[in-house]
């Protein structure tokens, strides 16, 4: 199966005037559907800066990224949209304002493409994919560390994208709150065949994913493609082969 | 930690002959279970210590196959599991071949102990890869028997070992190529080599 999301030797440095920082140094890496794939690495890995590349939002200095089979450092028609569409990006820091109810927040991404009552009816189904339909109605300040990551999953997830991108998202969470977390994103991976690639704080939360990777010096050690058993837990999505 | 105790923890939860002893035990330590050799052999010095008994079973005659071995708790097997149960437990020194390497090896050997690293690192995140495996098998919620919760613990503890094991072979490339880097002149011939400039060696998958 072709991956979602392909990184191939992709690197990528900063410079703090004469000093470079290597960041990521010939990473390659696949997503597919229905597969989740965590990648650990201590604070100030580069792990950021891997979702960020594989997302479209940082160009690679080298190596190519491409989304579906097209590539997304070569600018052309039609690609913002489908990067807006098709990724979702967990965004930890939640709305500007503390005073927005979560379903406003969770229907943001959908205002200006479809109509209030519509986006509000999508924000209510995403709230509910996630477990916490009951927050709907309350403010952000009012919501939990764990309620506030769910809400944001809702909120990446409302435009039923087909790669979710989450840097972190069990942080701040304790380990049950985590399990819950890691179990709703393998939920809809593998029935909604949802691609995702995320980041880990600390190494227990990779298990639930299908493959693993250790991040560190811009270099990322990666686990083999899973074995016979994983393949039957991939499930093929051809409606997911879509073209600009 | 000795096979004896495990074997004859299993026993006395039910008796059972060797080939579904080394079995149960597979399926309850994961990959620190012991081999089927090891099962036999603490059998055989459980059976001379008379903690376990030995008996031929009798089920055998109707179907036809060479009797089996079932081994049962003796009351003096069941006391010998207790005390040690309810025994201290003694905490076991970790040795790894790469650390004696480490202090072993000689300056120039260093390029090669730091693919060594990557290697290991990279066994480190097959393990994680398979025990992810394990976990998205294993059942989940409030229905797990102890000694599916018991596995789930197991589990935790080789990966937080795991982790460390990784972060620490992480800590000790960059130290080595600190080293290396004030120890070893730059292609100019004037200024060391930063850490980043040393080659990468390349992993090879496995076949």
């Amino acid at each position: 199966m072709s991956p979602l999301l392909s990184l191939s030797h992709t690197s990528k440095s900063y410079w703090r005037g004469p000093n470079e920082t290597v960041v990521l140094a010939d990473v390659s890496l696949d997503v597919r559907a229905g597969e989740i794939v965590a990648i650990w690495g201590r604070r100030g890995a580069g792990k950021t800066t891997l979702l960020k590349v594989a997302a479209g939002l940082e160009a690679p200095d080298r190596g190519i990224v491409s989304f579906e089979g097209h590539d997304l450092s070569a600018p052309r028609p039609g690609l913002a949209y489908l990067l807006s569409t098709s990724i979702g990006w967990v965004q930890r820091s939640g709305p500007l304002s503390e005073g927005m109810l979560a379903i406003e927040y969770v229907a943001l991404p959908l205002l200006g493409r479809a109509s209030r009552r519509e986006a509000l009816r999508r924000a209510s189904a995403a709230l509910a994919q996630v477990g916490v339909r009951d927050c709907a109605q309350r403010r952000w300040s009012a919501l939990t560390d764990s309620e506030r990551t769910l809400v944001c999953i809702a909120h990446a997830l409302v435009r039923e994208p087909r790669l979710l991108i989450a840097d972190d998202p069990t942080a701040n969470l304790d380990i049950l709150q985590r399990e819950e977390v890691i179990g709703l994103l393998a939920a809809a991976a593998e029935q909604d065949g949802l691609g995702v690639l995320m980041t880990v704080p600390d190494m227990p939360e990779m298990l639930g994913a299908h493959r693993i990777g250790s991040l560190s010096e811009g270099g990322l050690i990666l686990s083999q493609d899973g074995q016979e058993e994983d393949e039957e837990n991939v499930i093929d999505f051809p409606g997911h082969q879509r073209s600009l | 930690m000795a096979s004896k105790h495990a074997v004859l923890g299993l026993v006395i939860e039910r008796p059972d002959y060797g080939y579904g002893l080394h079995k149960r035990l597979s399926q309850r330590c994961g990959p620190w279970a012991w081999s089927r050799t090891a099962v036999y052999a603490a059998l055989e010095e459980l059976s001379s210590a008379k903690l376990v008994s030995a008996d031929e079973s009798d089920t055998s005659h109707s179907s036809g196959r060479q009797a089996r071995t079932i081994y049962s708790a003796t009351p003096g097997g069941v006391a010998f599991f207790d005390e040690w149960i309810f025994g201290p437990s003694a905490l076991e020194a970790p040795r790894q071949e790469l650390e004696l390497k480490l202090v072993m090896a000689r300056p120039h050997e260093l390029p090669r102990l730091i693919e060594m690293s990557l290697l290991q690192e990279q066994d480190c995140v097959e393990r994680l890869a398979a025990l992810a495996r394990e976990a998205r098998r294993a059942v989940t919620g409030a229905q797990r028997s102890w000694s599916e919760v018991a596995a789930r613990l197991v589990r935790d503890t080789e990966v937080k070992q795991l982790r460390l094991r990784v972060e620490w072979l992480q800590e000790a490339r960059t130290t080595m190529k600190l080293f290396l880097s004030q120890h070893t002149s730059g292609p100019d011939g004037r200024r060391p080599t930063a850490p980043h400039e040393l080659a990468r060696p390349r992993i090879v998958p496995p076949e």
